[in-house]
């Protein structure tokens, strides 16, 4: 189901520089930062996940920093209540605007040096390379299962994660930053039984995911009750980290979280607690790789040698994107008919001899797919098994993971 | 002449005490063959063998199931076959079909141990083609059946194969076509509206009493 893919927000072509001022104007000559060295904000991408009071603050901050390319996820609108927590006008809550197709365009307006990418939907339906490019990811939201997810996503490609929350009632802003080294932690070692149990009972999907449209129906609790100066105060913190990180300001950051209340205006940092052995998510990070050719062009059994495959096909497995590898699709009128090509999730699978479509069947469609399963066609290339359009191939065994990512500048998008 | 059932009783504790069960040779066996090619890192391929045990324990003491393929590769599927009495599409007077049971195709993959999953993610009946049921969907795409609006984290394998037992014996069903979660075909919601005399199809348990093996 997740092949949801990046837009653009603003012009595609070369940036306006008229009316704009260069970063360097106001950026102070920060302690110890050598001189030149905040170009590393030139080349500066961050995935911002949810774009409501905190992530869409985190787009505005880091559009004023004039950095590279933002990707901005979120998958909901604006509604009358925004208004009170939200940086955002009347006219965009008037329309019930998308909350990430609106940051986008905040960036693109502050900062035409930015490329600005958005994804209206949730963060689970996007593909596996969607943050290849990334420098680091910021996860702002109410849903749990975003959350883990983002997490996943950044365990897998090795990315820092900066998490940042607030608890409205006592006046905490909270941000957490997870180097995602290996040994340390992640969002989901952390949760408490009470989050366990909302990642669950939070989490309603649509039986129209049967078909392949959104599957998501629900997910997320109760909207935070905070003031817009707490939600505020979070997206500083965290963007104050993203800052300390990217410009290389003091000591490297490390597994913690800083925590400022404003009962007492005290500020206390702490490490988080290590990574918890019950915690049920792959801590294994993917070796990312340019491939040489265009994926589409290239073969599954390139791929596995450029991996390191040894030829033994035991425990090795492929995935593509986030197709299925389909076996077997079904006809209304005829039955089953064999398949054997990576199909679009909610695709059809091609046609009958009768003329219908047919569609994949899901106990014969993989994901993460055997190599042994797609040994007929190990040779081909992806263009010719229904995989042209491929922007990642994993191949992964028990003790490796090595993600393939086309090696053109579209691939993102 | 005597008939001597063979099936391994029940372990005191029920279906919570599925790992008390002692698996028998051809199960043990079918497991074994399954894990030589288990794929995933640790973890996972723990899951899947624990998962799968507790399934086949389960086949062994229900005198109902059983299990015919095993594949731990990468997701988990089993094909399983289910003795129960399912609803097929009525004949041309209305009178409701039955099949004497299903074969079932199960997948579990390794992000259902993260996240929750869609209620019809895990189950597809292959057999019979003309299920008749509100949480079914259509053969054109694998009439999967829907266990509702999600399936909690890192639900056991096993409370899957009891909620389908459930759900297609109509001992548990949804079939208000306007609940946007669980129903997949609003034609048999609508019919079984008009035929609730006919629900359950059966109170029996999943588990046979002993004695009643068919």
């Amino acid at each position: 189901m997740s092949n949801g893919r990046f837009k653009r927000a603003g012009p595609t072509h070369r940036p306006r520089r008229n009316g704009y001022a260069p970063r360097s104007e106001r950026l102070p000559q920060f302690i110890d930062m050598p001189p030149g060295a905040d170009s590393a904000l030139d080349n500066l991408t961050v995935g911002v996940i949810g774009a409501g009071s905190i992530g869409r603050r985190i787009v505005d901050r880091l559009a004023r920093l004039q950095i590279s390319a933002l990707y901005i996820v979120d998958s909901g609108r604006f509604k009358p209540e925004s208004l009170l927590t939200h940086p955002v006008g009347v006219e965009d809550v008037r329309k019930r605007a998308w909350k990430a197709r609106s940051a986008a365009h905040l960036s693109a307006e502050l900062s035409p040096l930015t490329s600005a990418y958005f994804y209206n939907g949730p963060v689970q339906e996007l593909d596996m390379a969607a943050f290849v490019n990334a420098d680091l990811l910021a996860v702002a939201t109410d849903n749990l299962a975003a959350e883990v997810a983002t997490a996943q996503r950044c365990l897998q490609l090795r990315k820092p994660l900066v998490h940042a929350a607030v608890h409205g009632a006592s006046l905490v802003a909270q941000v957490r930053w997870y180097t995602n080294s290996g040994s340390g932690p992640c969002i989901r070692c952390g949760f408490s039984e009470l989050e366990k149990q909302h990642l669950d009972s939070n989490t309603e999907f649509s039986c129209s995911g049967v078909t392949g449209q959104q599957r998501l129906k629900r997910a997320g609790g109760p909207p935070t009750m905070s003031v817009a100066s707490l939600c505020s105060m979070a997206a500083d913190l965290a963007v104050m980290s993203i800052l300390r990180y990217a410009l290389k300001l003091a000591a490297p950051l490390t597994d913690s979280q800083i925590e400022f209340c404003g009962y007492t205006n005290q500020t206390v940092v702490s490490p988080l607690r290590p990574k918890s052995d019950t915690c049920p998510c792959s801590h294994a990070a993917w070796k990312i790789e340019r491939s040489t050719k265009p994926l589409r062009s290239t073969s599954l059994r390139e791929l596995i040698t450029a991996a390191g495959g040894n030829g033994s096909m035991n425990g090795l497995a492929v995935q593509v994107d986030d197709r299925l590898f389909v076996e077997v699709a079904a006809c209304s009128d005829c039955g089953y008919r064999p398949v054997r090509k990576f199909v679009l999730p909610g695709k059809k699978a091609g046609f009958c001899r009768c003329g219908k479509a047919i569609y994949a069947q899901p106990f014969f469609s993989h994901r993460l797919v055997p190599v042994s399963v797609v040994k007929d066609v190990l040779d081909r290339p992806l263009c010719r098994i229904g995989a042209g359009g491929a922007r990642g191939v994993l191949v992964r065994d028990a003790q490796r993971a090595v993600l393939f990512v086309d090696n053109s500048e579209r691939s993102m998008q | 002449m005597k008939i001597t059932e063979t099936r391994t009783q029940p372990p005191t504790g029920g279906l919570a005490a599925l790992d008390q069960v002692e698996l028998s040779k051809s199960s043990r066996k079918m497991l074994a063959d399954a894990m030589a090619s288990c794929g995933g890192d640790v973890s996972w391929r723990t899951n899947k063998k624990n998962n799968a045990r507790d399934l086949l324990a389960m086949a062994e003491i229900s005198g109902r199931t059983v299990v015919r393929e095993l594949d731990l590769d990468e997701m988990l599927r089993a094909l399983i076959f289910i003795e129960a009495p399912v609803p097929c599409r009525p004949d041309s007077e209305g009178r409701l079909q039955k099949a004497p049971g299903m074969l079932l195709g199960l997948t579990y993959r390794q992000e259902a141990l993260i996240l929750p999953q869609p209620g019809y993610s895990m189950v597809q009946i292959l057999l019979p083609r003309d299920i008749w049921h509100a949480n079914v969907g259509d053969i054109e795409h694998g009439q999967p059946l829907c266990l509702g609006v999600q399936l909690p984290t890192a639900i056991p394998l096993s409370e899957i194969v009891l909620m389908t037992y459930g759900a297609m014996t109509m001992q548990a069903i949804s079939i208000d076509e306007r609940d946007y979660a669980g129903v997949l075909n609003v034609e048999a919601a609508r019919w079984w509206q008009q035929n609730r005399h006919l629900i359950p199809l059966t109170s029996e348990p999943f588990i046979r009493p002993t004695g009643v093996n068919s």
